[in-house]
């Protein structure tokens, strides 16, 4: 691995994406950032941590070219620069492969934090996608970041999982941002979707993105090629601004959900 | 007639505004790390307590357990009506009815105590545990 130019000697920021909940969108949004941070010239490592049920690989269209993983890295069976593989569409972007046959507590906290810090020194960024549940894999995934990403659909179930692991989180004292994703306006708009105001009130965390629900993400992860490249996709462009709240641009967080239909209107002129 | 109209332009008529009450109710009981049993008694007694010396809307009366910052925030909401003009005596048997009524609604639906003998038991058992820890 070339160190690029680009790279200042700053250490990387280390994000951990996790949710609790499973199938919220965590390794989506993993990739698509990752893919979009390195758009924006940031160079970029994206870490599997969900050991046993590795995904990251095939979503980046990368799955040709894992020989190994982070599992390898922690036992010494290589060096860091040996196991991550770089993008074909970026080059400042670098997956860190989970592995697919070990269990998820066959690497200890210590490991993966020592294996993390030598990749800190490579790259401006370093995000990692977490395996569902808040055990092993859950811990082994927070130990090396300072911040983190709460990815949660505005469904009862998926808020009340992200709500249990702010709360873990910030027992480690990371504050985490959250990312509100497969909302559907239309159905906040008739009032049978939680709107992500009433996300953040009851989560009470600051909100750093919305993905609707697009079926460009599905399509995307069919061709291995994350959504951001697709930017007249919404989830495109959603992502892609969260990538640049990431990186301190002020980019305001609008939010479709108001209701302008003339049947609100009327009903607010007849005061109900 | 009115409340078709009313449903169909009023936000609040979806099922969103069912899960947000369900979530802030099982976010309480999480946070806190209180059982059923336990939040039912503990909004009794806090019921109980203000009653003494206000009259409260009690519809709206509400708890919340939130974050805020790194700190954890208890917030009681209880909409004065009036200052009650006497105190009202901490007597179990002249307890609020209307206090009760609701406490009962809340327990059904979690499945919990129904009868007023069931729920008496239930206060002891938080009292003994408390008591234990
Ligand atoms: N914004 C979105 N719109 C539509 N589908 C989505 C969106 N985000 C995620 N998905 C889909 O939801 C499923 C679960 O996503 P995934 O990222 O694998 O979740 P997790 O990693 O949290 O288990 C995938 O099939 C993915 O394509
Ligand atoms: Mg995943």
């Amino acid at each position: 691995m070339s160190v690029g130019n680009t790279k200042t000697t700053k250490l990387a920021d280390v994000y951990v994406v996790t949710s609790g909940k499973g199938g919220v969108g965590k390794t989506t949004t993993t990739a698509s950032i990752g893919a979009a941070l390195a758009i924006k010239g940031k160079r970029t490592l994206v870490v599997d941590a969900d050991i046993g049920l590795r995904n990251l690989d095939v979503i980046l269209g990368l799955e040709s070219r894992v020989v190994f993983n982070i599992v390898d890295v922690a036992k010494k069976v290589c060096k860091p620069n040996q196991a991550t593989i770089k993008s074909k569409k970026s080059p400042n972007l670098y997956l860190l492969p989970a592995s697919q046959t070990d269990d998820k507590d066959v690497i200890t906290e210590e490991e993966v934090k020592d294996t993390l810090e030598w990749y800190r020194r490579e790259f401006d960024f370093i995000l990692i996608d977490s395996p569902a549940g808040i055990e092993q894999g859950f811990k082994n995934a927070c130990v090396a970041a300072s911040n983190a990403l709460v990815v949660t659909t505005p469904e009862i179930s998926a808020i009340r999982d992200a709500d249990r692991v702010i709360g873990l989180l910030s027992a480690r004292s990371i504050e985490p941002k959250l990312i509100v994703n497969r909302i559907d306006f239309n159905m906040v708009r008739r009032g049978d979707m939680l709107s992500v105001t009433d996300v953040e009130d009851i989560l009470g965390i600051e909100t750093v993105g919305i993905v609707e629900r697009d079926e460009h993400v599905i399509v995307s992860a069919n061709c291995g090629d994350p959504v951001v490249y697709n930017q007249k996709s919404k989830a495109g462009s959603a992502f892609m601004r969260i990538a640049s709240r990431l990186c301190g641009e002020n980019i305001p967080i609008v939010s479709k959900e108001k209701s302008n239909s003339i049947f609100t209107k009327l009903g607010k002129c007849l005061g109900f | 007639m009115l409340r078709v109209l009313k449903n169909l332009f009023s936000k609040e008529s979806g099922s969103k505004t069912q899960a947000k009450n369900r979530l802030q109710f099982v976010l309480v009981q999480d946070r806190a790390g209180l059982n059923n049993e336990e939040l039912a008694s503990f909004r009794k007694e806090l019921l109980n307590v203000i009653e003494k010396y206000f009259i409260v809307k009690e519809g709206d009366f509400g708890i919340d357990y939130k974050r805020d910052g790194n700190t954890t925030k208890l917030t009681i909401k209880s909409p004065v009506v009036a200052k009650r003009t006497v105190v009202k005596q901490d007597d179990k048997s002249s307890n609020n009815s209307y206090s009760q009524e609701k406490l009962e609604i809340r327990s059904k639906n979690d499945s919990a105590s129904s009868s007023d003998s069931n729920k008496n038991e239930n206060s002891k058992n938080f009292k003994n545990k408390k008591a234990a820890n």
